[in-house]
């Protein structure tokens, strides 16, 4: 595949999105970015806004399978992943195994912190290797596979945070945060109107061959060697606790119980990648790298008491690590 | 290809290498020019302290190659390793905006990457190549590290020179010395005066090789300089102030030879003494290491004779100082300096080894060689030559010499002595001490 052809490609996703999003272009391009790249995407914002018309909007541009999950604390991992079921035929009675909504090529979860841990780690399998197992036998996912998961920063009574391993198996985590008085103004005129703008399909089910050449050649874009010991010295410095003593960074040491997983320095690279093709470029720059640190990398800190008694969020300590760690 | 745009052709990596060489060639001239300045400083500084004689030749030319080679070392260093090429193709792309092309181009392994991949890198950063002009946009510019190494060179240059102005040349000794050098110069451009311009250029090197002037050898070359230039003035009006000439600064001369000798035997004389430690406390810088008498007949000044003949006033100054430590119950006479050494020499039979300065001295008639400068002997003046060598603890014959006299004697500890070859002068702990020896020992006592 041509660079040009994918470019042109992820500009109409993103010009059908737009249609019934407004504003969120950097999430939406994140969101693209995570999707070539083969990984799944934690989207967390207050209430109404957006962030399931954002998904479903997505999903209907890319013309994939699509389902969503209500996630509640009553829900169940069957309900999830499918369950086997009594049926009868010709006076023969049987089980046979009912697929639920995992099965789709891009499944929301929406509200993911609401289910119980037992539910959401139902969850953990299917994303990490695109496969589940019921009842011993094991049901690959269909191809490509994605999850798109959003969850509610507040009203976090009853809620169930996600554990750690858990979060680590997100490609990014997208903050969704409040238009601006244009976009607003935008949105009443499109959402209180007669008007109705949808997506249009720019790809199908029936394309998992030209998605696959472009995943391909996402993992082909070239990047140099003193990009990647750029993106080495930045995981390494997340780190609060390293070989020779104490983290150099200030905020890393006081405010960090765990750093980056090796995950993170994937999530960068590959969204890096993307979005130098994005961008029209076969090649990773500094620029690239630095688009993607935060959403690649926000989830993945773990933060002590410390932190959040001093209201200290990851994003702030991730400032501070791109601010010290020099490029060269 | 490095002085003006870059044709279409060219490969972006062979910019980004003759922009290394380039950027390379400015580091050594960086270094170069930071390190240059403090290596003249300091040549300036070790060249003016050989010009001075406050270092031998040997010890300026190690010193001048040692930083020559510190300099060299640091100049290496610093030009070997202080840029990469990674570093000059980041240089272009924050040039020409190329979003780190130059810095990928420059740095991956090609086999790695797709080729189309590779080409199409090549081709976009070949676009960026008509907006850079290495001799433009990369001119050699003095860094603020020259100036400041500059400066700084400057000042250290320049308070070193006030620092000397103040404490060398404008020292007596050092103009003594500079004034001796012109005239023995002068002298010896002229066909009559080219041997005594020969003593005279001798006698500054020999001051030169030893050291500082003392102080009472200061007076006689003072003196020496003048009389040499009162009789160059006078004697220009006829034959026998030419006479005159040569016989006093003859006299003058041979005397300062005689003073000298005695300093460089007695460790003192011309010699300034460094202190020595602890024992040094005691014995303190004697610039003035002769006896009484060859004080006095050495300088022959004190009593300003002026245009007298000096020589024959230095001679009769001799000779009463001798007569004058003859007559004293505590000056040495040379039958007690035999009794001594007659008596020292049984105590070296018993193994006692020497006891002090008179143990050289033989029964008897003294022998010529024991006659202070300007006694005669039966070889005239020419056969009355000695070194005097005193002991500190040699109370008996210190009381004589000048300086006790003056209250600047031999102040020190008491040495041991024994029959143990003494320690070379140029070590710290070595006795201080004065004796009377004939001349022919004096290689013993080195």
């Amino acid at each position: 595949m041509e660079p040009e052809r994918l470019q042109k490609i992820l500009s109409q996703l993103e010009m059908e999105v737009g249609k019934t999003i407004v504003g969120h272009k950097d999430v939406i391009r994140k969101v693209l970015l995570a999707f070539l790249s083969g990984g799944h995407v934690l989207l967390e914002g207050v209430p109404g806004l957006g962030k399931t018309l954002l998904i479903k909007s997505m999903c209907r541009a890319l013309g994939l399978s699509f389902k969503r999950v209500q996630f509640t604390p009553d829900l169940m991992p069957s309900d999830i992943i499918g369950t086997q079921v009594l049926t009868e035929s010709d006076g023969r009675r049987d089980f046979q195994f009912k697929r639920g909504p995992i099965f789709a090529q891009v499944v929301l979860a929406d509200e993911i912190n609401r289910a119980t841990p037992k539910t959401q780690s139902a969850v953990l399998e299917a994303m990490e290797e695109s496969q589940v197992t019921v009842f011993g036998e094991t049901f690959p996912l269909g191809s490509p596979f994605m999850v798109l998961a959003t969850q509610n920063p507040i009203e976090l009574e009853g809620t169930y945070p996600l554990p750690e391993a858990q979060l680590d198996r997100f490609f990014f985590k997208l903050l969704v945060t409040p238009p601006t008085p244009d976009q607003l103004r935008e949105i009443l005129h499109r959402t209180t109107g007669t008007e109705i703008n949808e997506p249009t399909p720019v790809l199908s089910e029936h394309s998992v061959e030209l998605i696959g050449e472009m995943k391909l050649l996402l993992r082909q874009v070239i990047i140099a060697p003193p990009l990647e010991d750029y993106v080495v010295r930045l995981i390494h410095a997340t780190q609060p606790t390293v070989e020779k003593g104490e983290a150099p960074i200030p905020e890393v040491r006081e405010y960090l119980r765990f750093g980056a997983s090796p995950r993170g320095a994937q999530a960068i690279i590959l969204g890096a990648k993307g979005n130098a093709l994005v961008e029209g470029k076969v090649h990773v720059s500094y620029e690239d790298i630095e688009s993607v640190i935060y959403p690649a990398l926000r989830h993945r800190l773990v933060l002590n008491f410390q932190a959040e008694a001093d209201n200290v969020d990851a994003d702030k300590i991730l400032a501070a690590v791109v601010k010290k760690i020099p490029r060269d | 290809m490095l002085g003006g745009s870059f044709s279409k052709g060219a490969l972006p990596e062979r910019v980004v290498n003759d922009l290394h060489r380039r950027l390379r060639r400015h580091g050594w001239w960086d270094g170069l020019l930071k390190f240059s300045p403090p290596l003249l400083a300091f040549s300036y500084l070790v060249f003016t302290f050989f010009m001075a004689s406050w270092i031998g030749g040997e010890v300026t030319v190690f010193t001048l190659a040692a930083s020559l080679g510190i300099i060299l070392g640091l100049f290496l260093h610093f030009g070997w390793t202080n840029l990469s090429a990674a570093s000059v193709a980041r240089f272009i792309d924050d040039r020409v905006d190329g979003k780190d092309r130059f810095v990928t181009l420059t740095t991956i392994d090609p086999t790695l990457y797709p080729s189309f991949l590779i080409h199409r890198l090549r081709r976009e950063a070949t676009g960026f190549l008509d907006r850079i002009n290495i001799k433009r946009d990369f001119p050699y510019r003095f860094r603020r590290s020259f100036f400041v190494s500059l400066i700084g060179s400057l000042v250290f240059v320049l308070l070193s020179h006030i620092f000397l102005e103040t404490n060398l040349y404008s020292s007596p000794q050092a103009t003594s010395i500079k004034e001796l050098s012109v005239l023995a110069r002068e002298l010896s451009q002229s066909p009559r005066f080219a041997e005594l311009g020969r003593s005279l250029n001798d006698l500054e090197s020999r001051i030169r090789e030893q050291g500082l002037l003392g102080a009472g050898n200061e007076d006689l070359v003072q003196k020496l300089l003048r009389q040499i230039r009162q009789q160059l003035a006078a004697g220009g009006r006829s034959g026998e102030g030419r006479s005159d000439l040569l016989r006093q600064a003859t006299g003058t001369l041979q005397g300062l030879a005689e003073s000298m000798e005695k300093g460089q035997g007695m460790g003192g004389g011309l010699t300034a003494r460094q202190p020595r430690g602890k024992e040094g406390a005691g014995k303190e810088l004697i610039e003035r290491g002769d006896g009484g008498g060859s004080e006095d007949s050495t300088m022959g000044g004190k009593t300003k004779q002026g245009g007298e003949n000096s020589v024959q006033a230095r001679m009769e100054k001799s000779g009463k100082d001798r007569r004058d430590i003859d007559r004293g119950g505590k000056d040495r006479s040379a039958d007690e300096i035999g009794e001594d050494k007659g008596a020292v020499s049984k105590e070296e039979a018993q193994g006692k080894g020497r006891k002090d300065g008179h143990e050289m001295v033989a029964h008897g008639e003294m022998p010529e060689r024991y006659y202070k400068a300007g006694e005669r002997g039966e070889k005239g003046i020419e056969g009355a030559r000695f070194v005097i060598v005193e002991l500190p603890e040699a109370e008996g014959l210190s009381e004589v010499s000048g300086a006790v006299k003056r209250g600047r004697g031999l102040r020190g500890p008491k040495v041991t002595v024994s029959n143990i070859p003494l320690p070379p002068r140029s070590r710290r702990d070595a006795p201080l001490e004065k004796q009377r020896i004939p001349l022919e020992y004096r290689g013993m006592l080195r």
